[in-house]
């Protein structure tokens, strides 16, 4: 056999296995973050928690099932939404610097909700409208680019990008005007959800969250492979047989879905979009058949990992976990840059 | 201020009413003021971080910025009950805690003098001290009573304020209507030059460019003496040169805060404004 | 119905963008087992046409049909496995390597990882298989324009019948010893039943490897015919504006053009 067919083997096995291994990991990132938190619960209460055996205290019932439990996954899941999301639009846009926020989904998320705060309506409908609100926001910012870009139905996606960030400027201007004529109390409100925090994780917002990281998953499976024909550039992968609009659409669609419902719930968590879809590349190489999963266990170990800091590092005060997601996952994607032959050795 | 005399008294009353003193998370520093002042002290076993600096509160457990609470770091204190002012948050957080079983109260904000009566006589009333409260609340009246003296018989125009507030990175925002400190200003005697505003700005020149206040209110921990802080005002340097304004510095949570402490600040300020 | 027989057949093709007019009243025709050489002037209009025969721009007028049939009405992926196009301007993908791009031809008829025995049989056919393992972000520009073809003939290669291939300056980065080896490929697959277009600047390779040629000129077809007939020098001189010689050495022919002015 030809080395180099053995290399070529080698390296789809190393996919396979390093793939298999983000797979294990995640679960057990999940578990190990559920174990710690500021309530102490040791191995034997874990147990009889899962058991229902013993005697366990209420309140540890309480933290265990209603706060600490809901709220790793509810970072899991934001995290993988996050990093999905992100993985598909820097295939889509063939840009290594793009980043979810591009498509407007983000800010227009952010307009939704700081409007609210505006109004001070953000506790109305128990808190539901909020993220209504945000998640709206996201979409008409997307549906905007869509109708205002001409290269959304043809041409580049340096189009696309462009209008994206020309959107992101004007919905920027809007978010500054709100946040200078905003009351005090508004503004600091506003502050705070645009850093992010999985602090008000409830069992029904992982079940959304859920749902719609599965139709994120299902848009965006098919389309792994003609992501990878993608990055031939457009009009080689249409020669191949990609239907390129449709591609776009579905990943557009998808992106947005999966930011605009984690942003509507965890408030702008920026950084993991960017860099989980990264950190699967170097890891995995470049077919999205294996970026795309392995970016949503990165992204979701990588918040779970950031939110356990987030309420354990200063307990009992909560840190910002916007803060801890460039602080864990910054020197790691440094170091993986810098190894020399991380994946194309 | 309270006398250790007191406090002790406070808490014998305590020990020797209830068996078992509910354990206390309080939030928002008037809500830590009044807490500490009703003698709930030994109950409390953490505070927000602005409760941070109340007298006593200092080495308590720190549960965060009030407006950033985490459920599961309040409920390792294992509280009972839960005291915090009107902007503590998330909701749902405070949700988790009621969920739990902790009893959640929430002290209304206003920027009213009456509002402290109000937000004492809820506190001592969830936690058994309607007698202190009592008290807390005539030591209260007779500070507003005393600063309406102070501004009673003022005579003439009300002198011209203008407070700021210093964020980090050391850009200045001045208070407009509808803020804590426009509130004492006027409670203190003053006129508030940036009324025509809501909320806190940014200090921009043209502010002083219409008025030139007489007095700037800071908080007492901007450093640097007087004539270094006026000098690093836009649109100030000129103005002060002739000498005509002066600083006053407050300790902010009792000046903003609108707890016990609040009326005696108000009226060391209404006295600064009427020197001559 | 005749789907076995590759044809690609533009009638009357124009197209304006932006009040340019790009082409004018094209036509050309591909027949299996031909190679045929669309040569020009820089602007002439060259990868327009190609669009415009691969189906990706539509024509303001004429109409342009794959196996006669209208090919804007096929969808993508059958389009692709009819007619493989391999342009000039495609992108490195990085994290994939050579053996994973060439699999990519294939993406209109197998699914993943089920080509990766035919895409292997190719590289080795074409003496790539050293390379197979490389990321493409790794290869120079000549190993890449090779590896881009390999992917091309991989697109079209099939059991059950021959296609279209248009190669967009298959052999601009390569050596000469590589421009004969591709172009050589080029040729055996027209004969093995395959029609097969190139647009070219060599005009000694052109004349070489050519069945016909066609000469386009500012949207136009100057002329289109046998090579031997339209390789000749007066032609050329007049299309490209400049001097093309025919030198005659050890019985062999070759077309030489000169700086203007000098001769």
């Amino acid at each position: 056999m030809n080395p180099a067919r053995e290399d070529e083997a080698r390296r789809r096995g190393r996919r396979q296995r390093r793939l298999c291994l983000l797979a294990i990991l995640f679960p057990v990132v999940l578990a190990l973050a559920s174990a710690f938190g500021a309530v102490p619960i040791g191995p034997a209460e874990l147990w009889q928690l899962f058991s229902g055996a013993g005697d366990t205290s209420d309140v540890v019932r309480a933290v265990f099932w209603d706060i600490r439990l809901p709220r790793v996954l509810f970072a899991a899941l934001v995290g993988a939404s996050m990093a999905l999301a992100g993985a598909g639009v820097q295939g889509l846009f063939r840009n290594p610097l793009a980043d979810p926020a591009l498509i407007g989904v983000s800010a227009g998320a952010a307009l939704g909700a700081v409007t609210f705060f505006y109004f001070g309506w953000q506790n109305a409908l128990g808190g539901w409208l909020l993220p209504v609100a945000a998640f709206t926001g996201g979409w008409l910012a997307v549906i905007v680019l869509g109708l205002f870009n001409v290269g959304f139905a043809s041409g580049g996606t340096a189009k696309l990008i462009l209008a994206g960030v020309a959107l992101n400027a004007m919905m920027g201007s809007v978010l500054g005007f709100f946040l200078f004529s905003a009351s005090d109390d508004a503004l600091r409100s506003m502050t705070f959800w645009t850093l992010g925090s999985c602090a008000s994780a409830q069992w029904s917002q992982v079940l959304v969250l859920l749902v719609f990281l599965a139709v994120g998953i299902f848009l965006l499976w098919p389309n792994a492979r003609p992501l990878d024909a993608l990055q031939l550039g457009q009009d080689q992968a249409a020669h191949l047989g990609v239907s390129v609009l449709r591609v776009r659409l579905e990943v557009i669609v998808a992106a947005a879905l999966l930011v605009g419902a984690a942003t509507a719930f965890a408030g702008t968590i920026g950084f993991i979009g960017l860099v989980a879809p990264h950190l699967a590349r170097l890891l995995l190489g470049g077919l999205h058949r294996a970026v795309l999963p392995g970016a949503l266990f990165i992204g979701g170990m990588l918040l779970v990992l950031a939110d356990l800091g987030a309420r354990t590092l200063a307990a009992p005060a909560e840190l910002a976990v916007g803060i801890l997601t460039a602080a864990i996952g910054a020197p790691f994607f440094l170091w993986l840059l810098r190894r020399p032959s991380s994946w194309s050795a | 201020m309270l006398r250790p005399a007191t406090i002790l008294a406070f808490l014998l009353c305590a020990l020797s009413t209830r068996a078992e003193a509910p354990r206390l998370v309080t939030a928002g520093s008037a809500v830590t003021e009044i807490a500490v002042a009703l003698g709930l002290t030994p109950q409390i076993v953490a505070v927000d971080t602005s409760g941070q600096a109340v007298e006593g509160m200092g080495d308590k457990p720190d549960v965060g910025y009030v407006r950033m609470l985490g459920a599961e770091g309040i409920l390792a204190q294992k509280p009972d009950l839960l005291l915090v002012s009107g902007e503590a948050g998330p909701p749902s957080v405070l949700g988790q805690i009621r969920a739990a079983g902790a009893d959640v109260v929430i002290i209304p904000n206003g920027y009213s003098l009456d509002d402290i009566d109000d937000k004492i006589r809820t506190i001592a009333a969830v936690t058994g001290r309607v007698e202190e409260g009592e008290k807390l609340i005539m030591k209260v009246e007779s500070d507003v009573h005393a600063l309406r003296a102070a501004t009673a018989n003022h005579d003439g125009e009300r002198p011209s304020v203008v407070f700021l507030l210093a964020r980090h990175g050391g850009n200045l925002m001045a208070a407009g209507r509808e803020t804590a400190a426009h509130a004492m200003i006027q409670a203190s005697g003053g006129r508030n030059i940036c009324a025509d505003f809501n909320g806190y700005k940014p200090l921009s020149a043209e502010i002083f460019a219409v008025t030139t206040p007489d007095f700037v209110i800071v908080s007492e921990s901007i450093g640097g003496d007087d004539a270094q802080f006026l000098a690093s005002v836009p649109g100030l340097g000129a103005s002060s040169a002739g000498g005509g304004l002066r600083v006053i510095r407050v300790d902010d949570a009792a000046f903003l805060g609108f707890g016990p402490r609040t009326p005696s600040a108000a009226t060391q300020v209404a006295a600064a404004l009427r020197q001559p | 119905m005749n789907s076995d027989l590759p044809s690609l057949v533009a009638e009357n093709v124009t197209l304006t963008l932006d009040t340019i007019q790009i082409l004018d009243d094209v036509s050309l025709s591909m027949k299996p087992g031909r190679l045929v050489a669309v040569i020009g002037p820089n602007g002439a209009g060259k990868s327009s046409l190609l669009s415009i025969l691969s189906g990706l721009w539509t024509a303001d007028t004429g109409r342009v049909l794959l196996n006669n049939r209208e090919v804007g009405n096929y969808p993508p992926a059958e389009r692709a496995r009819y007619c493989a196009v391999m342009r000039q301007d495609n992108t490195r993908p990085a994290g994939m390597t050579v053996l994973e791009a060439v699999e990519l031809g294939r993406f209109a008829r197998e699914a993943e990882g089920e080509a990766s025995d035919l895409a292997w049989a190719i590289l080795e056919q074409m003496g790539l298989a050293d390379l197979a393992a490389r990321d493409c972000t790794r290869l120079s520009g000549g190993e890449w324009q090779r590896v881009a073809f390999a992917r091309t003939v991989a697109q079209v290669s099939s059991a059950d019948g021959a296609g279209v291939l248009l190669l967009d300056e298959p052999v601009s980065s390569l050596d000469p010893s590589h421009q004969h080896e591709l172009l050589g490929e080029a040729r055996r697959l027209a004969r093995a039943g395959h029609a097969v277009l190139a647009i070219l600047h060599d005009l000694n390779l052109t004349a070489h490897y050519a069945d016909e040629v066609a000469l386009l000129s500012a949207g136009r077809v100057h002329a289109c015919g046998p090579a031997a007939e339209m390789m000749r020098p007066e032609i050329l001189s007049e299309i490209y504006g400049c001097q093309v010689t025919e030198v005659c050495e050890g019985g062999q022919r070759a077309l030489v053009s000169f700086p203007p002015g000098k001769r």
